[in-house]
């Protein structure tokens, strides 16, 4: 370490360093800010450990509150988890028009009912192998009026009709950046 | 109850127990030897599981990555965590004070505030590690990827690869 005062490469940090940094900073900053300084601090921030759990409420500091950015943000961080995203915590939009949930086996069924509830707009919802929630879901949405949805994407380990609905299978699969702030945990072991 | 003067030496006995009394010396990589307690030096991990393992505490630890300046620096967060007592409030108010102060320094010049990520990394001592990472992360939180270029002196490499596994990102949707 004698070097001159301001020869430090800030862009090689050793990885421990670069895994406890980035693990500090939200979703959006390391997407938007950390993640594009430079090759290094760009690959340091796909470390899929710092995407087990995303967090994307800060949206004051960058001042991106448009819909699509988001969209593309969580997807991206979705992305970057690679299969291992254990939490995943947004801001809820009452124009919520899309959820879809992946193998989310313990999202609690009240905060699913709550949150659901609080989104008439909904346009779409996919559950895919999510356990028992979808049994809480069929229940709100046949009893609660969603005039917007006009798709409903059930698939669970049974591979059966629930309710009258079909299963439909091989839909593409839709993840939406306006996620729940009531502390709607997901486990999502397989992506 | 013991006799007096059993009494003493017992006590002498779990004061030097207790303090970490026995002198450690870690030597820089230019050669200059620093004398501190055991408490102070035990703060570090690496050099933790070395004494516990029977290392050679009397010939000292010999430390080629750090230099004298950071090692100095490195050795005054030691023996602020190590010596002193942090039971009540006010030993504990005065400790995270210490912290603050101690950051603060750091915080105001980038160059040393690396060397001593480097120091707090390499020999293990996990409360400084934490003090100065959080300090990094809070330099870059808020700002912008030039801004931060600019307050770490990071020059923009991103190849083209790069940039269009971004875009692609970007456009995913």
């Amino acid at each position: 370490m004698l070097l001159p005062p301001e020869s430090r490469d800030w862009s090689e940090l050793p990885m421990d360093a670069f895994s406890v940094i980035f693990a500090k900073l939200g979703a959006i900053e390391l997407l938007m800010g950390a993640g594009l300084v430079c090759h290094s601090w760009l690959h340091a921030a796909k470390l899929p450990h710092l995407w087990q759990c995303v967090e994307m409420v800060r949206l004051e500091a960058l001042s991106l509150k448009e819909p699509i950015v988001m969209s593309e943000m969580a997807r991206a961080a979705v992305d970057r988890s690679d299969g291992r995203l254990e939490a995943f915590e947004g801001q809820w939009s009452p124009k919520l028009k899309r959820l879809c949930l992946v193998s989310c086996y313990s999202v609690y069924k009240e905060a699913f009912i709550e949150f659901i509830a609080k989104c008439p707009l909904i346009e779409d919802i996919a559950l895919i192998n999510c356990g028992s929630v979808v049994f809480h879901a069929l229940n709100v949405i046949t009893g609660k009026s969603f005039p917007q949805l006009k798709r409903f994407e059930l698939r669970t380990a049974f591979e059966r009709p629930c309710y009258g609905f079909d299963v439909p299978l091989g839909i593409p699969t839709v993840v939406d950046a306006t996620y729940p702030a009531s502390k709607v945990r997901q486990d999502q072991d397989t992506y | 109850m013991a006799t007096g003067s059993g009494a003493a030496a017992a006590a002498a006995d779990a004061e030097e127990k207790e303090s970490g009394s026995r002198m450690i010396t870690l030597t820089s990589n230019e050669g200059k030897a620093f004398v501190v307690t055991e408490a102070s030096a035990r703060q570090s991990a690496t050099i933790r599981s070395m004494v516990d393992d029977g290392g050679c505490v009397d010939k000292g630890f010999p430390l080629p990555n750090v230099d004298s300046k950071t090692l100095a620096r490195v050795i005054q967060y030691c023996d602020e965590h190590g010596n002193k007592e942090a039971h009540t409030v006010d030993e504990r108010a005065a400790l995270a004070k210490f912290d603050k102060d101690f950051i603060a320094e750091l915080d105001a010049d980038k160059a040393f505030l690396y060397d001593v990520t480097m120091a707090a990394n390499y020999l293990h001592i996990q409360g400084l590690f934490a003090l100065t990472t959080q300090c990094i992360a809070d330099t870059i939180k808020g700002k912008t990827p030039e801004e931060i270029r600019t307050a770490f002196g990071i020059e923009y490499d991103l190849t083209a690869q790069d940039e269009e596994e971004i875009k692609e990102e970007d456009t995913h949707a």
